[in-house]
């Protein structure tokens, strides 16, 4: 059953590509963490909102 | 996936030592109750998974798997219960054969133990639901949609899809709470640069204005508009900035916290209120404190959630989803207790603003005061300030909460008795300093002035960032949200397709216009079903038990399907075709036949006739099933191989048993009649209980046979044909000799057969009888070696031919 999880992420990260809040980085750390075994969500918030440094061009 | 070549078990459950040769195809184990067939279940899900599904679950406390997976006679010596399977990996093309023992079930010894091998199997072990369960089917059908939806999720291993959504939406309420936080603290740094400022509303024109006013004092050019770059204090003097002390901001924010001494009763009111009475009520009711407490724990451990071990009690579970829904039937539990935490919890947060606030008024007041050496003040003001914030921190908890009443009662700002003289005091003594120069007073002012609107603009900063992070943790839950339930809708879409149409083919004669909707909620799977086109129901509401069980098993076939696709390969189906009456057989047939033809299906029914069905049907071909006639403890299942029976007799006889051999004899007699009844469409007048005499079945198979080629002689002189005519004399021949043989004997036969009178008999008296016996089912059976299936009549109504499985017998029974 791997397939529709697989199906729902591909289609999840194209959705993402198209919204301007979601950074190219945002998906390509998503597609490390979404297919990580244990999901930490303290992961996922630094994501959304990395520390300030990581902000800094 | 896989199909299975043969299966070997010893001392499992109701089996002492037994091989079955299943040779990679559809195969029957049919016999009575108790006669060992779902122990042979027990043991294929042994080896494949390390589990026995039977002996876990609900209703099983106290049953274990190395305690009561062996034999009986074994319990205590689970080293001895051993299942050796041997295998095929369809998708790898290799063969392997696999071993488990009860005393190490994790274990499993492979050959040839090769790490992509290996890989497979331990793929293999993961889908115990290829072992269905007549108690399981019923779950799909008649369960809670809650039940349904988790047990459907768990079966597609759909449970990821909630997991990351569940994460998503985590992460997206901690950084909406954070965006919420980072606004109240923009909302302070705001407040904070107005009284500095001592502006009303803080438009750039109105900064720009009180900040020109002090620059023209010091003859510095005017600002023209506030950008990211706009220094409020650029060109004041380095050695001027090092001071920010200015009388008249500082007047105003001493004046400011002393403003909100007086009116902080007032604050959060109402907030204050609807806690005490919360608080009141769980007082009052100690079933719902119990229930709100229980519901914060609860939640805590699902937050921590990550093994099958509960991060609350440190139990172990069987999986770590199984214990999930344990945790979320006791939430679902405390509604009530969950309305009134919720409002607890919104009511406290209100209260945390109020006290962010206060301290944002009282940092640049404890500054003044350090400055002013008024220590006793300045220790005052930050014991309350810290007061405050330990305050707050008690209010993100219900127990924080409920620790509080005491404080909420009597006012939560718990001002610090005489602070209110001691501001006043304050005040005095700044009052009384010299009023600063014009030119010092505007220094001060615009370095201060620099500084809040530093941390002014750092705070929009920080919101617009959380703002930002918000928003993306947003569109990826409302994503993921959106696209998950469009493949889940679409995926269930096709399950309910599939489901209806194979219920169809199950009842093609009396619903042919059968429908059926899945719908998937929140959290639950609804499930209803036409009745007879007068309206969609639940499964349970019209249609019968029987019907039912059937639409338990379409659906799990459609499950089966949807989960492995065309790799669904094998599964074992354990009595579940027991309450699919007469009239549906058939059509069960066709619909495993001919939309599952790739795949192994291992039944077990404790009806013959319905195994009999199967083969009659094609669904199990030659020699791939078995009957056990019976079962005993020292034995395990007793069952005779026909292959075997005629050395097995020779045996008896070697031993001079004649007891046993006449007993073995009989039981393949009643067999062979049965089967080839079925086989040659034999005459027998019917009986209500298909409870037939051998000698009933044993004429009538005869006569059968007599006819059969009474009609080949017919059709072979009509059409001329002198080989056809010559092959059914030879076969005529065969079977005058063999039943006056058998005539001969009849006398024996009857007392040691039919009657069971074989004490009196010796050896000698009694192997001519088998010898009949054994040539008269001969000349029933092809003479190729490599064949040797019974002859049968084809098609069985109305036949065109007699024939044999391998061709080699084909004879024609229609006339010119």
């Amino acid at each position: 059953m791997a397939a529709i999880e697989d199906d729902i992420l591909t289609e999840f990260y194209n959705r993402l590509g198209k919204i301007n809040d979601v950074t190219p980085r945002m998906i390509d750390e998503l597609r490390v963490v979404l297919v990580s075994a244990k999901l930490k969500p303290e992961e996922l918030v630094r994501i959304f909102a990395p520390p300030p440094e990581e902000e800094i061009p | 996936m896989i199909q299975i070549d043969s299966i070997t078990m010893r001392d499992v459950r109701g089996i002492r030592d037994l091989t079955l040769n299943f040779d990679q195809k559809s195969f029957v184990i049919s016999g009575p109750n108790g006669s060992g067939k779902s122990g042979v279940v027990d043991a294929i899900e042994f080896c494949l998974t390390g589990e026995i599904s039977r002996l876990s679950g609900k209703g099983t406390a106290g049953i274990t798997l190395q305690r009561h997976g062996p034999h009986v006679g074994r319990r205590d010596d689970p080293a001895a219960a051993e299942v050796t399977v041997r295998l095929n990996l369809l998708k790898l093309g290799k063969s392997a054969t696999i071993t488990r023992n009860m005393k190490r079930p994790r274990e499993l010894r492979i050959v040839p133990d090769e790490p992509y091998i290996r890989a497979a199997l331990v793929e293999v072990a993961s889908h115990p639901e290829v072992v269905l369960s007549r108690r399981e089917i019923i779950k799909y059908v008649l369960a809670e949609a809650g039940e349904r939806s988790r047990e459907v999720q768990a079966l597609l291993r759909l449970d990821r899809i909630s997991q990351v959504r569940g994460a998503l939406g985590t992460v997206h309420n901690k950084l909406k709470s954070a965006s919420d936080q980072a606004l109240e603290e923009t909302a302070n740094a705001l407040g904070a640069m107005k009284r500095h400022l001592d502006i009303e509303t803080t438009s750039p024109e109105n900064i720009v204005a009180a900040v020109d006013a002090r620059r023209t004092a010091l003859a510095l050019p005017p600002i023209d508009s506030l950008t990211e770059h706009t220094a409020l204090d650029a060109g004041v003097e380095t050695g001027a900035r090092a001071s920010s002390f200015n009388k008249d901001s500082a007047v105003r924010d001493v004046d400011a916290l002393r403003k909100s001494l007086d009116t902080s009763p007032e604050v959060g009111l109402d907030e204050v209120g609807s806690l005490l009475d919360d608080i009141a009520a769980i007082e009052a009711d100690p079933s719902l404190l119990q229930l709100v407490q229980r519901e914060s724990f609860i939640q805590t451990g699902l937050e921590y959630l990550q093994t099958q071990f509960c991060p609350l009690c440190d139990s172990e579970w069987a999986d770590v989803d199984s214990l999930r829904v344990h945790l979320e039937e006791k939430l679902a539990l405390s509604a009530t207790a969950g309305e009134c935490r919720k409002r607890m919890l919104n009511n406290a947060g209100e209260l945390v603003k109020a006290v962010r606030s206060s301290q944002v008024l009282l940092k640049p007041v404890i500054a003044l005061a350090k400055s002013d050496s008024k220590d006793d003040v300045a220790t005052s003001l930050t014991e309350w300030s810290e007061g405050l914030g330990a305050f707050a921190d008690e209010l993100a908890t219900i127990e924080g909460v409920l620790r509080l009443k005491d404080r909420l009662a009597a006012g939560w700002a718990d001002v610090p008795r005489g602070l209110g003289d001691a501001l006043d005091s304050l005040s005095v003594i700044l009052n009384a300093k010299p009023d600063q120069s014009a030119t010092v007073n505007a220094q001060t002012f615009l370095t201060r002035a620099q500084d809040r609107y530093s941390e002014y603009r750092n705070a929009r900063q920080a919101e617009r960032t959380a703002k930002t992070a918000q928003a993306a943790a947003k569109a990826a839950y409302d994503t993921y949200s959106a696209v998950s339930e469009e493949s889940l809708s679409a995926m269930y879409g096709a399950v309910q397709d599939d489901f209806a149409d194979y219920y169809r083919t199950l009842n093609s004669g009396d619903e042919a216009g059968f429908k059926a909707r899945l719908e998937q909620g929140a959290g639950k799977l609804d499930l209803s079903v036409d009745f007879y086109g007068l309206g969609m129901f639940p499964p349970g509401a019209y249609h019968s038990e029987g019907h039912q069980d059937g639409m338990g098993v379409c659906l799990y076939l459609a499950l089966m399907k949807r989960l492995f696709g065309d790799e669904f390969s094998f599964a074992v189906l354990d009595d579940v075709v027991m309450s699919i009456d007469s009239g549906h057989r058939k059509q069960f047939c066709r619909l495993l036949r001919e939309v599952f033809p790739d795949t192994q299906f291992i039944i077990t029914t404790h009806d013959a006739i319905w195994a009999r069905q199967m083969r009659s049907e094609g669904l199990i071909g030659s020699g791939a099933s078995v009957e056990f006639q019976g079962w005993s403890v020292q034995t395990g299942p007793i069952f005779e191989p026909v292959s075997e029976v005629w050395e097995r007799i020779e045996a008896d006889l070697a031993r001079n048993d004649v007891s046993a051999a006449a007993g073995r004899l009989r039981r393949h007699l009643e067999y062979t009649c049965t089967e080839l009844a079925d086989l040659l469409a034999a005459q027998i007048p019917f009986r209500g209980d298909a409870s037939y005499e051998l000698g009933d079945l044993f004429s009538a198979v005869v006569g059968r046979q007599r006819d059969l080629l009474k009609l080949a002689a017919a059709a072979a002189n009509s059409w001329n044909d002198g080989v056809a005519k010559a092959k059914v004399d030879a076969m005529k021949e065969q079977r005058r000799a063999a039943l006056a043989t058998y005539g001969d004997e009849q006398w024996v036969v009857n007392k040691a057969i039919h009657f069971n009178e074989w004490a009196e008999f010796s050896k000698a008296d009694f192997a001519p009888v088998v010898e009949a016996v054994k040539a008269l089912l001969e000349q029933f059976q092809c003479s190729n070696p490599d064949c040797r299936s019974w002859m049968y009549p084809s098609p069985k109504n109305d036949p065109e031919s007699l024939r044999c499985r391998c061709g080699s017998v084909v004879v024609n029974l229609k006339k010119k």
